[in-house]
C-alpha cells in the first residue's frame, strides 16, 4: 500500500491535512455547526477531552471570526477557548490549556478561574474511549464519559447554553438522552456526513441549559447514578424520542464514498499528516519488533525483561544484540570446522528467495 | 420470537467439580467436562451479556454480567444435573468488573466489584447490602477480589490510568470509604486484568500496551524470609508488605485480556487470537493461535490442571492439554563416524532410524538413539537417491548408473536385509517415488518415468513407461496415483497426468518406446520450484508446493472424459509445503517457514507444531507411529529427533466458530436433510459453507463450517448465487463474491447429497475466476517503483452490493450489476461457457457510496434500482446498456457519465445512508420497498411500474408510504419481508422487530407486533429460510450470528 491509499479511502482524512486540522473530526464539528448553529454568539467555549486539539482549533477559528463581526457593530471582548484533555497537547494559540481530570472539581474551578468567574456558552466533548472491541462494555464506558462530561459541565455551563457531545449510537442509547432531557428541553441527535455510516458514533447537540429547579452541581458522585431501568419502559411508548438529524448537505462530500485524488478538479499534493500521533500505549512493543533479536513474534526470540534486577527495556536490547553475535559467531566456527556446509547456508538462500515470492500474499490487505 | 441458536463472543469460562460452564451472550451453556457433551442450556441475564461465572459455598453458581447477576445452585448427582434458581435476577446501579463469595461466621456474601472502583457486599441471608468505596474514584476495566483472613478482603482494581490500585475492605470497620494501599505502576496502557495467586505469591496483570507484568510481593519485616509458611500464606498483612514488579513479558502482539496461574505455569490470552504459555520464571513456553485470528475472551483451567479451555470472538470453545514441557529438547545422536556427515534421514515403522552418511554407510539406531548396526553401500557411496516406502519398511537407493536396491526391515532391530538389486535405467536414476507399498516410479534422463513393482519374491516387474513431456528441467519431484491415473510433478513446476490405464503391460528392463502418452498438463502449479507432494483425499486430490499452497483437483467423471479439474487453493502458513501424514481423522501438512518446521491440521485449520530446525533444504523425515508424531532432521552436521504425542495436538471443540470478524452476508443456499446449508463471508475474507441442522442435542441446534476458501485479498461485502443444477443428489451452484478493494471473484459449488452426515469432502469448489478493478497488486507496484512522484489518482473502491440478471433470450449471459463505493454501478458479463468474466460498463450514478442495488423488470425493460448515502432510491433504466452488451460481448467496457436521461424518478427515501433494504412485488408491476436507514427510520412504500401512455416513457408512481422513526434507536441494518405480510427489521441497537403490513385500498400500514434482543453485535444484515421442520427462521449476522424463530 502506498502512503497515499489513506488519502484515496477518506476525503475528510485529506482534507483535514490539506486545510491544516489535527484530526478530521474537525469537520464533524464545522458541520454540526452548519445545521445547528451551535457556535453562534459564543464567546467562551471549553472543549473536554480536546487531544489532539481539532475541534479547540475549530473553536478558536470561528470564535474569533464571531469576534471580528462583533467588533464591527461595537463593543465585544475576545474569545477565550479552554481545552482540558488528561494528555498532553501541542499548544494551539489562544487556546487555554488545562491538563486535567474531567470528574474533578478542582479542573471545574480552574475552568471557570480562566473565564474570570462567568460560565461558559459551549461546552464540547469528542472523548471516547479505546474501544476493545467488547461492545457492551465499550458503550457503557462511553457513556460513563458523557455523564462525566454532563457533571462537569453542569458546573461551568451558564444557563441557556449548550452542550455537544460524542455518543455511541447502540443499545440503551434512550437511557441517555433520558438523562440528557433532564438538564436541556432540546437534544437531538446528530451526524455529520463526515462520520462515516457504518459507524455507531453520533452527537448529542443540547441546547437552552436549564437544570431542574434547586439541582446542585456536586461532583461526589461522579455518575448520575442509574436507576434500575426497565427494558420495556425504555423502548415502549414512554420513551423518549430524539430527533435525528443529519448535518452536512449534499454539497459536502461523503465519508463513505472513494474519490479519485484529482476529486474537484484540484491537483493532487501529498500532504503530511498536521500532528503526528501520540506515541500508543504499544510503542515499547512497536520498537522490540523492529529489531530482529528482539522480535518476540519469532519463535527463537523470548523477550522477558527482569526487573527485579532493575534491568530496563533498553538493557534488554543490548542483551539480546549480544547474545545473537556469540550465537552467529559459535555457528561460524562451526562450520568453518566441518566442510561442505551447505544446508543452513542454502536454506537461508532459500527463504531469500520466498520472501520475494510471497510479498504479495503476505500484504494482505483487509483495511479497505 | 425467541432466540434458537447463537454463535457469538464466548465471554466467560469457568471450570467447577466436572463441568464446565460457558457464557455465550445471555446464555449459560453447561457441558460434561469428560464427554464435552452439552448437558443444559440456561437463559440467565436476558436481555445482558454474560460477563462472568463464579462458583459458591453450597454449589452456588453466580452469573454476571453488565449491572445485573443471579444465582443459581446446581448439582450433579449420578450423572443427574439438576438446576435452581437460587434467586432471582438482581440489578445494580453500576457495571460489575468482578465478583467473590465470602463466608465471614457461617453467614454468606457475595461481594461484587464495580467499575467505579466501588464494591456492593450482598448478604444472602437477609438481602441487604452495603456499598464500599475506595477513596481513589475512578473507572475500572478490571479487578479482583481476594478473600484474605477472617475479616479481610483484599481488592485488585485495574484502571483506565494505567494503575493497579490494592485496597482493604475490613468487615468488622463500617467506614464507607476505604484507603489505597499500594499503587502498581509501570503499565503504559489501559489495565484489562489483574490477578493474584496466593501460592506463588505473584500479581499478573495484563494491559493495553502488550505486557504481561508479574509483581512479586514480598514481607517488609522479614527481608530473609521470603518464603512464607505454607499454613500462613493467606495471612499475609497487605498493608506491611512491599510489591515490586519482577518481570514484564512480550509475547502478544496486540493487547492482552485475561491471564490464569496454575502449577507454576501462566497462561495469557489475548486480541491477537494467541495463547501464551509461560513459566513463572519467564520463559514464552509455547504460543498457539487458539481462534484463527479471533481475539480470545475467556479461559479457564480444568480442576485436575490438565485441560485449558478458552472461548473465543468466533463463538468457538476449545479445550487444550495443558501441558508444561511442551516444547521438546531435540536430541542429539551419537556421531557413529565423526568425520562423516549424514546425509539423509529417515524412520522406520519399527521406531528405528536409518541414516544414511556421504561415505555410503548405513546406520540403523533404534529409538533409545543406540545404534544397531551398519552396512556399507559401494554402489551408493558417491551419488545416491534414498526413499523410504509408504509402508515405512523398505527403503530404496538409486544410483548414477541406474541401479535401484531395496533394503528391508525383515528381523526388528536389526540390520536390514536387501531384498533387490537390479539395473533398471541406462541412466542415472534422478528420483524415486514411492506409488504404493510395493510399487515405484523410477525417473531417469530425459524424462523416463519406469513404474515399476516388487514381488514378494523380490522379483522386479516394469509395469509401464511414460515419458515427461520436454521441460527445462526434466524430472520428478513428486507422484501419486490418483484414480487410475498417474500425476507427476517435474522440477520446472509443472503437473503432468497419465492415463495408465490403457498400456499394455510390458516386460524387459529396456524399453524405450512407451504408449503413455500425457493426457492433460498443469503448468508451473507451485510457481517455477517442482511439486513438493500429493495427497489423495477421498475423491480429491491436493497438490503442495513451495508457494506454500495447497491446490486441490477433482476428477471429472461426469462428462465420460477422465480429467482432472482444478478446484480451489488454500494457502498454507508455511512457505514450503513438503508432506503430510494422515491419522484416522485428520490430515497433517508438514513444510517449512523461515527457519521452522511446521505440522498443519487441515481438520482444524491451524498451526499444531513449529520445530526450528533451521528451515528447509535438508535431509528430514516426520513419521506418525502409535500415537506419536516424530520428527528427525540433520542440522548443522547432526541429526537431531522430536517426539510429539499426538495428545498434545488433541484440541476438542466444545462449541464450534465461525468467522473470526464482522459477518457481511449470509445466504442459505440449500437443505439437504435436515441441514441447512449456508455460504457466508465477511471481513476475515474468507468465504465458508456451513451447515446447521435442524436436530437438537439438549435443545441445542448443530452447527459446524464444511469448507473455509479463501481468495478474497480484502473484506467479503456480498455473496450471491445462481442454481445452476438441482436434482435428487447434486447440486451445483454459481457463486459470485466481491468487496473491497474491488474484487470480485466467481466460484461454482457441487454439493453431493450424501446421506443424513454431510462431510466437507461432499463439496466441491471450483475458485473459477477473480476480477480486479485495478489489477492485480504485483502489476500496481512495479508503476509505483517506476517513479516516487507518481500517484495513482484512481481511487481504492470498495464493492458494496450486487444484483444478478440472467438475460432470458441467451441464458449462457449472466450480467452482475454491482454497486460501487465511488458512486458507479459496474456491469459485468458472465459467459458460463467460457467461465470468463469482464467488466462492460462504468455507469456513474450519483456521487455518493452506492450501498445497495436491485433489478426489475418491466416487459422488456430492465431497471436498476440504487440506494446510496445520500438516503435517494434512484430508478435507472440500463435496458439499452444491456442490450449492447449482450448483442457485442466482445465489446471493450464502456464508461457512461451524466446519462440523465437514463433517470427514471428518484425517491427521497432517508435522511442519509440506506442501510438495508427488501422488496418483493405485490401484485403485478406493483411493489413494497422496505428500506432502513442510517437515520432509524424504517420506511416502507409501495409503488408501480408502468409505461406512461402518450409516448412509450417508463414511468415509476408512489401509491402509498408509511414510516417509523422509532422503531429503533440506531441505524437499522436488516429488513426482510417473510411470508403473509410480516416484516422483520434488525438495528445496531440489537433491536429485532416484528411487524405485519396491510396495504388495502391503497393504503399501507404497518402495526408492530413484538421484538426481541439479540446478541449480535455490529449487525449487518437479515436473512431467513425454512428450516427441515418447515419452520419459518430468521438468522441476524454481524458478529456472530443468531437464529430466531417468531
Amino acid at each position: 500500500m502506498g502512503k497515499t491509499s489513506k488519502d484515496k479511502r477518506d476525503i475528510y482524512y485529506r482534507r483535514a491535512k490539506e486545510e491544516g486540522w489535527r484530526a478530521r473530526s474537525a469537520f464533524k464539528l464545522l458541520q454540526i455547526d452548519n445545521e445547528c448553529h451551535i457556535l453562534n454568539g459564543v464567546n467562551k467555549a471549553v472543549d473536554l477531552c480536546a487531544a489532539p486539539g481539532s475541534w479547540s482549533q475549530v473553536l478558536s477559528r470561528r470564535l474569533n471570526e464571531n469576534y471580528k463581526k462583533a467588533l464591527e457593530t461595537g463593543n465585544a471582548t475576545p474569545p477565550k477557548i479552554v481545552a482540558v484533555d488528561l494528555q498532553a497537547m501541542a499548544p494551539l494559540e489562544g487556546v487555554i490549556q488545562i491538563q486535567g481530570d474531567i470528574t474533578n472539581i478542582n479542573t471545574a474551578k480552574q475552568i471557570i478561574s480562566h473565564f474570570d468567574n462567568e460560565q461558559a456558552d459551549l461546552v464540547v466533548c469528542d472523548g471516547a474511549p479505546d474501544v476493545t472491541g467488547l461492545h457492551d462494555m465499550d458503550i457503557y464506558i462511553q457513556s460513563q464519559l458523557l455523564l462525566a462530561a454532563l457533571n462537569i459541565t453542569t458546573h461551568i455551563l451558564r444557563q441557556g447554553g449548550t452542550f455537544v457531545a460524542k455518543i455511541f449510537r447502540a443499545k440503551d442509547v434512550t437511557l441517555l438522552y433520558a438523562q440528557l432531557k433532564i438538564f436541556f428541553p432540546y437534544v437531538y441527535c446528530t451526524k455529520p456526513s463526515s462520520s462515516r455510516n457504518s459507524s455507531i458514533e453520533a452527537f448529542v447537540v443540547c441546547k437552552d441549559y436549564s437544570p431542574p429547579e434547586g439541582y446542585k452541581p456536586h461532583m461526589l458522585n461522579p455518575l448520575l447514578t442509574h436507576k434500575p431501568c426497565d427494558f420495556d419502559e425504555l423502548t415502549g411508548i414512554n420513551r423518549v424520542i430524539v430527533p435525528f438529524v443529519v448535518c452536512g448537505d449534499l454539497s459536502q462530500p461523503d465519508s463513505d464514498t472513494c474519490y479519485p485524488l484529482n476529486f474537484e478538479g484540484k491537483e493532487y499534493t501529498y500532504h503530511e499528516p498536521v500532528q503526528t500521533p501520540i506515541a500508543p500505549p504499544y510503542q515499547e512493543a512497536l520498537t522490540l519488533l523492529e529489531n530482529r533479536d528482539t522480535d518476540f513474534r519469532r519463535s527463537d526470540v523470548n523477550v522477558v525483561v527482569d526487573n527485579l534486577s532493575s534491568m530496563t527495556i533498553a538493557d534488554f536490547k543490548k542483551q539480546a544484540k549480544q547474545k545473537h553475535k556469540e550465537i552467529t559467531k559459535s555457528e561460524i566456527s562451526k562450520s568453518q570446522n566441518s566442510k561442505n556446509d551447505d544446508s543452513d547456508d542454502v536454506s537461508e538462500l532459500d527463504q531469500l528467495m520466498f520472501t520475494e515470492l510471497f510479498d504479495e500474499s503476505d500484504n494482505k490487505d483487509k483495511t479497505t | 420470537m425467541f432466540s434458537k441458536f447463537l454463535c457469538t463472543d464466548v465471554l466467560a469460562i469457568r471450570c467447577v467439580d466436572n463441568l464446565i460452564f460457558v457464557g455465550m451472550g445471555c446464555v449459560l451453556y453447561i457441558f460434561n467436562g469428560n464427554t464435552y457433551k452439552l448437558e443444559e442450556k440456561i437463559n440467565c441475564l436476558y436481555p445482558y451479556n454474560i460477563h462472568g461465572i463464579i462458583e459458591g459455598p453450597d454449589n452456588k453458581l453466580t452469573v454476571f454480567g453488565g449491572n445485573l447477576f443471579c444465582t443459581y445452585k446446581i448439582h450433579l448427582k449420578q450423572g443427574r444435573l439438576t438446576i435452581e434458581e437460587n434467586s432471582s435476577k438482581k440489578r445494580l446501579n453500576d457495571w460489575i468488573v468482578s465478583a467473590k463469595w465470602v463466608v465471614f461466621d457461617g453467614y454468606n456474601y457475595l461481594y461484587v466489584l464495580l467499575a467505579h472502583n466501588n464494591v456492593y457486599i450482598y448478604d444472602i441471608f437477609s438481602e441487604c447490602y452495603r456499598s464500599i468505596w475506595c477513596e481513589e474514584k475512578c473507572i475500572l476495566y478490571a479487578g479482583s477480589i481476594l478473600h484474605n483472613s477472617d475479616e479481610d478482603v483484599i481488592i485488585f482494581s485495574g484502571t483506565v490510568y494505567q494503575e493497579i490500585l490494592i485496597w482493604q475492605i475490613n468487615y468488622a470497620h463500617h467506614g464507607n470509604t476505604s484507603p489505597v494501599l499500594h499503587r502498581l505502576q509501570g503499565h503504559n496502557g489501559v489495565i484489562f486484568s489483574v490477578i493474584y495467586d496466593p501460592l506463588a505469591q505473584l500479581i499478573c496483570s495484563t494491559s493495553d500496551d502488550r505486557t504481561v507484568r508479574l509483581w512479586k510481593i514480598s514481607n517488609n519485616k522479614s527481608e530473609d524470609s521470603d518464603h512464607i509458611l505454607e499454613g500462613k500464606l493467606e495471612k499475609t498483612n497487605w498493608r506491611e508488605i512491599n510489591i515490586r514488579l519482577m518481570r514484564t513479558m512480550f509475547g502478544h502482539t496486540a493487547r492482552v485480556w485475561k491471564s490464569v496461574i496454575r502449577n507454576e505455569i501462566l497462561i495469557t490470552v489475548g486480541e491477537d487470537s494467541l495463547m501464551c504459555t509461560w513459566s513463572l520464571d519467564g520463559k514464552l513456553l509455547n504460543k498457539v493461535c487458539a481462534h484463527h485470528g479471533a481475539a480470545i475472551w475467556s479461559i479457564d483451567v480444568s480442576d485436575d490442571n490438565k485441560i485449558i479451555f478458552t472461548g473465543g470472538a468466533d463463538g468457538a470453545v476449545h479445550a487444550w492439554p495443558f501441558v508444561n514441557d511442551y516444547i521438546q529438547k531435540a536430541i542429539l545422536l551419537p556421531k557413529a563416524h565423526i568425520h562423516t556427515l549424514p546425509k539423509y534421514v529417515c524412520c522406520l515403522r519399527s521406531g528405528n532410524f536409518l541414516i544414511f552418511n556421504e561415505n555410503g554407510t548405513l546406520f540403523i539406531f533404534n529409538n533409545c538413539y543406540r545404534s544397531l548396526g551398519s552396512l556399507y553401500l559401494e554402489k551408493y557411496n558417491t551419488y545416491c537417491v534414498m526413499e523410504v516406502s509408504l509402508c515405512r519398511s523398505c527403503v530404496c537407493f538409486a544410483s548414477r548408473d541406474g541401479y535401484i536396491s531395496i533394503y528391508k526391515e525383515v528381523v526388528p532391530n536389526k540390520e536390514l536385509q536387501q531384498i533387490i538389486e537390479e539395473k533398471i535405467m541406462d541412466s542415472q536414476i534422478f528420483s524415486v517415488q514411492w506409488l504404493e507399498n510395493n510399487k515405484l516410479v523410477i525417473c531417469g534422463i530425459n524424462g523416463i518415468l519406469k513404474i515399476i513393482s516388487v514381488t514378494e519374491e523380490g522379483l522386479i516387474i516394469i509395469e509401464s513407461v511414460c515419458l515427461l513431456p520436454y521441460s527445462r528441467e526434466r524430472w520428478l519431484t513428486a507422484a501419486a496415483l490418483y484414480e487410475g491415473l498417474l500425476v507427476c510433478g517435474d522440477r520446472a513446476g509443472n503437473m503432468h497426468v497419465f492415463d495408465l490405464q490403457k498400456s499394455v503391460s510390458c516386460n524387459g528392463a529396456n524399453i524405450s518406446e512407451t504408449n503413455n502418452k500425457c493426457i492433460q498438463t498443469f503448468v508451473k502449479v507451485h510457481g517455477k520450484i517442482g511439486i513438493q507432494s500429493f495427497i489423495v483425499l477421498n475423491s480429491k486430490l491436493i497438490s503442495a508446493g513451495r508457494d506454500g499452497m495447497l491446490k486441490f483437483y477433482e476428477l471429472n467423471k461426469r462428462e465420460n472424459t477422465k480429467l482432472l479439474c482444478t478446484l480451489h487453493k488454500q494457502k498454507m502458513p508455511m512457505d514450503w509445503i513438503s508432506g503430510y501424514l494422515k491419522s484416522s481423522d485428520d490430515i497433517f501438512v508438514l513444510g517449512f517457514k523461515e527457519v521452522e518446521f511446521i505440522i498443519y491440521s487441515m481438520f482444524h485449520y491451524r498451526i499444531l507444531m513449529r520445530v526450528p530446525c533451521g528451515g528447509g533444504h535438508r535431509s528430514w523425515d516426520c513419521m506418525l507411529q502409535n500415537e506419536f508424531i516424530t520428527f528427525l532432521y540433520i542440522r548443522n552436521k547432526q541429526v537431531y529427533v522430536s517426539d510429539f504425542p499426538l495428545s498434545f495436538f488433541t484440541s476438542p471443540v466444545l462449541l464450534n466458530g465461525f468467522h473470526t470478524k464482522e459477518i457481511y452476508c449470509i445466504n442459505p443456499i440449500s437443505k439437504i436433510g435436515q441441514n441447512n446449508i449456508f455460504i457466508s463471508g465477511g471481513e476475515d475474507s474468507t468465504v465458508r459453507i456451513s451447515y446447521i441442522s435442524s436436530k437438537t442435542m439438549n435443545s441445542n441446534f448443530f452447527f459446524r463450517t464444511l469448507n473455509i476458501f479463501d481468495g478474497h485479498i480484502s473484506s467479503i461485502k456480498f455473496i450471491t448465487y445462481l442454481s445452476l443444477q438441482t436434482d435428487h443428489s447434486y447440486n451445483k451452484y454459481l457463486i459470485f463474491s466481491g468487496g473491497g478493494r474491488a474484487q470480485i471473484k466467481v466460484w461454482e459449488i457441487d454439493i453431493i447429497d450424501s446421506e443424513i452426515y454431510l462431510q466437507n469432502t461432499d463439496i466441491s469448489c471450483y475458485d473459477i475466476t477473480s476480477h480486479m478493478l485495478y489489477g492485480v497488486d504485483r502489476s500496481r507496484k512495479k508503476q509505483w517503483q517506476e517513479s516516487n512522484h507518481f500517484y495513482n489518482m484512481d481511487p481504492e473502491s470498495r464493492y458494496m452490493d450486487i444484483e444478478v440478471y440472467r438475460c432470458p433470450t441467451n441464458l449462457q449471459y449472466i450480467l452482475l450489476f454491482v454497486a460501487c463505493a465511488d458512486g458507479f454501478v459496474r456491469v459485468f458479463l458472465y459467459d458460463i461457457n467460457t467461465r470468463n468474466i469482464s467488466l462492460k460498463a462504468h455507469v456513474k450514478c450519483v456521487d455518493r457510496c452506492i450501498t445497495k442495488i436491485t433489478v426489475l423488470t418491466y416487459n422488456e425493460k430492465v431497471i436498476v434500482l440504487t440506494m446510496s448515502t445520500d438516503g435517494i432510491g434512484r430508478f435507472i433504466d440500463f435496458t439499452d446498456i444491456i442490450s449492447k452488451i449482450i448483442i457485442f460481448p466482445q465489446n471493450e467496457e464502456q464508461e457512461f457519465h451524466n446519462y440523465k436521461n437514463l433517470f427514471i424518478v428518484n425517491f427521497n427515501l432517508h435522511q442519509s445512508g440506506i442501510n438495508s433494504y427488501d422488496i418483493k412485488m405485490i401484485e403485478k408491476n406493483e411493489y413494497l420497498l422496505a428500506t432502513g436507514g442510517d437515520d432509524n427510520l424504517f420506511n416502507i412504500i409501495c409503488f408501480k411500474v408502468q409505461f406512461q401512455s402518450t409516448n412509450k416513457e417508463l414511468h415509476i408512481s408512489l401509491l402509498s408510504k408509511w414510516n417509523s422513526c422509532t422503531a429503533h434507536a440506531a441505524q437499522i441494518t436488516g429488513i426482510i419481508f417473510r411470508e403473509k405480510n410480516i416484516i422483520f427489521s434488525v438495528g445496531v441497537d440489537q433491536r429485532v422487530n416484528m411487524y405485519c403490513y396491510d396495504y388495502t385500498n391503497g393504503i399501507l400500514s404497518v402495526t408492530f407486533l413484538k421484538k426481541i434482543s439479540t446478541f449480535v453485535t455490529d449487525v449487518k444484515g437479515l436473512t431467513s429460510w425454512y428450516n427441515s421442520k418447515g419452520e419459518s427462521v430468521v438468522c441476524v449476522y454481524g458478529r456472530g450470528f443468531e437464529i430466531l424463530i417468531s
